[in-house]
């Protein structure tokens, strides 16, 4: 009598693996992970495109690290800590241990102690690149979280359409305001 | 007796470290010779890279030399490359996952892309 509703039960928790299924950007045929606002026609001179967007992106905290005109690209990148993430892989207590430590002065003295840490916050680091290829303005991000001790903790494609968006109008209110003047 | 014991030894010892000098493997390519320009190639690759969702690094429209990365699990590296041949303009692909060579057959689905991007599909 239990043994269907066990089954049932196998399959569900089975199932749920499967749309854990991670997309590969090597693969044959893969459906194009950016949403609909992360690509519009390119309009206007390739120049003043490329200065609007290098201006949008900084706007929003980016740093530009590359340009490349005759590709429309502005390559860039940006870190924003994360309070909270920290918690990953780690006893919640903190860190705890023995210090010694040489005092310098007036006179050397030796000091041993108990202390706790708590570390400091991981980062997010977000890359993004905004490219014009074949007539298409094309936007790309992705975002790692890395731990102050340098563990990945998380590393995924950051296509957001809400980004995309905000950088679309952004760009065209910069391109506007640059034509005009 | 004695000395087969401190044969051994050194021999472990020797083979132990041995193992660590391992030589780096050199990125494996694969390449295609495409009739178009090498400026068309170029645009044709980064828009094959930026749809596959790839962030582009760097890229140098004159040397035809474009860097993307991806972060997944594991991270993604991919390294496109034009060179202007006589047949026409031979691309170059090679990349990394997780800091390991990728088999260079992987990139066939790309340079098939990149084959279709520009009409050139036989």
């Amino acid at each position: 009598m239990m043994k269907p509703l066990l089954l049932v039960v196998l399959a569900w928790g089975l199932g749920g693996c499967q749309g854990l299924a991670s997309y590969d950007p090597l693969g044959r045929d893969v459906a194009s992970p950016l949403p609909e606002a992360c690509h519009w026609p390119a309009e206007g001179s390739a120049k003043a495109r490329v200065r609007a967007t290098a201006d949008a992106l900084e706007a929003q905290g980016y740093r530009i690290e590359q340009t490349e005109v005759a590709l429309g690209l502005v390559s860039a990148a940006r870190s924003v800590a994360q309070p909270g993430l920290g918690a990953v892989d780690r006893p919640f207590w903190g860190r705890s241990g023995f210090w010694g430590r040489y005092g310098l002065g007036g006179r050397n003295g030796y000091s041993l102690g108990y202390f706790q840490s708590f570390g400091g916050d991981p980062v997010r680091l977000q890359r993004v690149s905004v490219v014009a290829a074949e007539g298409i303005v094309r936007v790309t991000r992705d975002s790692r979280v890395v731990d102050v001790d340098g563990y990945l903790i998380d590393a995924r494609p950051d296509n957001s359409a809400a980004f995309c968006a905000a950088l679309h109008d952004d760009i065209d209110a910069r391109m506007r305001e640059g034509s005009t003047s | 007796m004695r000395w087969l014991g401190v044969l051994l030894v050194a021999a472990c010892l020797v083979l132990s470290l041995v193992g660590c000098a391992t030589t780096s493997v050199p990125p494996q390519t694969r390449s295609l010779v495409v009739e178009a320009a090498p400026s068309t190639a170029l645009e044709a690759g980064v828009a094959m890279l930026t749809a596959r969702g790839f962030v582009i690094r760097r890229a140098d429209a004159d040397l035809g030399d474009v860097e993307a990365v991806l972060a997944s699990r594991p991270t993604l590296a991919v390294r496109y490359r034009l060179e202007a041949t006589e047949q026409g303009t031979r691309i170059t692909l090679s990349g990394q996952r997780g800091g390991q060579p990728v088999p260079p057959y992987v990139f066939d689905a790309l340079l098939i892309d990149v084959q279709e991007q520009l009409g050139e599909l036989p």
